[in-house]
């Protein structure tokens, strides 16, 4: 099953009720497909830059504690808790596995791309 | 089996931010309960019942579970799209995901004790609409265009002088040159010429001189003031555009700011929000914008003030909502 088929599940609408719950798409399913600029680019996009910096962060090296309920990141030999080693800033990125930047974290939910 | 005053908690497993608050929650000894909507239906099972006007039933994972009736506060933090069974077609999938939504969705939407309700936190992401509620609470609100029309939008840049044009959400575009993202950017009355402005729509705001920035979070009456300086140019226009040239420090929050933002989170039915604010240089606070579903983590890394404790209380049903 495709990321692209599970976000697709709801009828679009300017207003659609019934995508109130959940707000989320999939996880780790956000613009990983890069493609060109198109000549009618809206203007707002034309202004996006590439980020100063972020915490990147590799799928793999991502662990849970089920007893504890949170979450895990590879550190040496080591598993530690997620939260010791990000601070969760607002543009904090997941790097897919094969590269591209596949989640950024933001103040906002992101559920119309 | 009862799992008494239990605190569910909604988001993905990898959410540094949900883990602050999950920390403190264990530390306190507080019932506590996970999960990720991705969970259901096939790992996250529930059984709802209506007595006595409430829903009451569990919803257990194969490692723990509650019952709804002793939920004494719900974290909405970033739950994710509900997983299938791999065995449905396409068509049985998109019927799945409809029922899921206004079944599981429904179900948990009628509940109380939600920080945020997430058809709140849905409401309040429209920048418009946030906006407008921020100025008829009282708060300064710098002179705004929505527009989609190019000349409307050359005109309002040259009236007031200087201004920038910010997205409306926070969502960025892979494209050929890598992963970009569209934070506030100064722009002149001539860039606003672009006839591509008519492709979607644009929001064009007024820019404020700026002494310092604030960010302002709250969690129910709890205030946590930041506030933000910049050592860099992109940082003094958008401070999410160069952490690394930022300094915080706690501060207070004005008695006017303060009752102003309780009237406009009123109005939007938040019980938090991380909220943007530029103080000029004549220390006005300006309203920028209400994140309802804000990160705030940093903040409390930086500064020290106790956020996640503010947390823990008000979904342990301690603060007052």
């Amino acid at each position: 099953m495709s990321a692209d088929s599970r976000d697709r599940s709801t009828v679009q609408g300017l207003f659609p009720s019934s995508d109130h719950f959940p707000l989320g798409r999939a996880y780790g399913c956000v613009a990983a497909t890069p493609e060109p600029a198109s000549s009618v680019r809206p203007f707002g996009l034309t202004l996006a830059v590439k980020l100063e910096a972020g915490t990147v962060v590799d799928p793999a090296e991502l662990g849970y504690d089920d007893d504890a309920q949170v979450g895990l990141i590879r550190h040496g030999a080591d598993m530690i808790p997620l939260s010791r080693h990000t601070t969760g800033q607002t543009n904090t990125i997941t790097q897919g596995g094969d590269g591209q930047t596949t989640n950024v974290d933001s103040d906002t939910d992101q559920r119309e791309d | 089996m009862s799992a008494a005053r239990t605190v569910l908690v909604l988001t993905h497993r990898f959410d540094p931010t949900a883990d602050t608050v999950v920390d403190e929650l264990n530390h306190r000894g507080v019932q506590l309960f996970r999960c990720d909507a991705a969970e259901f239906p096939e790992r996250l099972h529930v059984s709802a019942e209506l007595v006595d006007s409430e829903w009451t039933g569990p919803m257990h994972t194969p490692n723990r579970g509650l019952e709804l009736e002793d939920i004494t506060g719900i974290y909405y933090r970033r739950p994710t799209a509900f997983v299938f069974h791999p065995g449905l077609s396409d068509n049985e999938r998109r019927w799945a995901a409809t029922q899921a939504r206004l079944g599981f969705g429904g179900l948990l939407a009628s509940l109380d004790r939600w920080l945020n309700h997430p058809h709140s936190i849905g409401y309040a992401e429209y920048k418009p609409v946030q906006l407008r509620q921020a100025a008829k609470s009282g708060l300064l609100v710098p002179r705004t265009l929505l527009t989609s029309n190019p000349e409307a939008a050359r005109a309002f840049v040259a009236d007031v002088g200087q201004a920038v044009c910010k997205p409306f959400g926070a969502v960025g575009i892979c494209d050929d040159t890598g992963f970009r993202q569209v934070f506030a950017t100064i722009v002149t009355a001539d860039q606003c010429c672009d006839p591509n402005i008519a492709r979607t729509m644009h929001l064009f705001q007024q820019w404020v001189p700026k002494d310092h920035e604030v960010r302002l979070t709250v969690i129910d009456d709890h205030f946590f003031a930041a506030r933000i300086d910049t050592t860099s140019d992109a940082g003094h226009l958008d401070w999410r555009s160069d952490y690394e040239s930022l300094s915080y420090t706690a501060i207070g929050t004005p008695d006017i700011v303060r009752s102003r933002v309780v009237a406009l989170l009123d109005a939007l039915g938040l019980r938090f929000a991380a909220l943007d604010f530029v103080v000029d240089p004549d220390g006005q606070w300006w309203f920028l914008e209400c994140n309802p579903n804000g990160q705030w983590a940093w903040i409390e890394h930086e500064t020290g003030l106790p956020i996640a404790g503010a947390f823990a209380d008000a979904l342990e049903g301690q603060s007052k909502p």
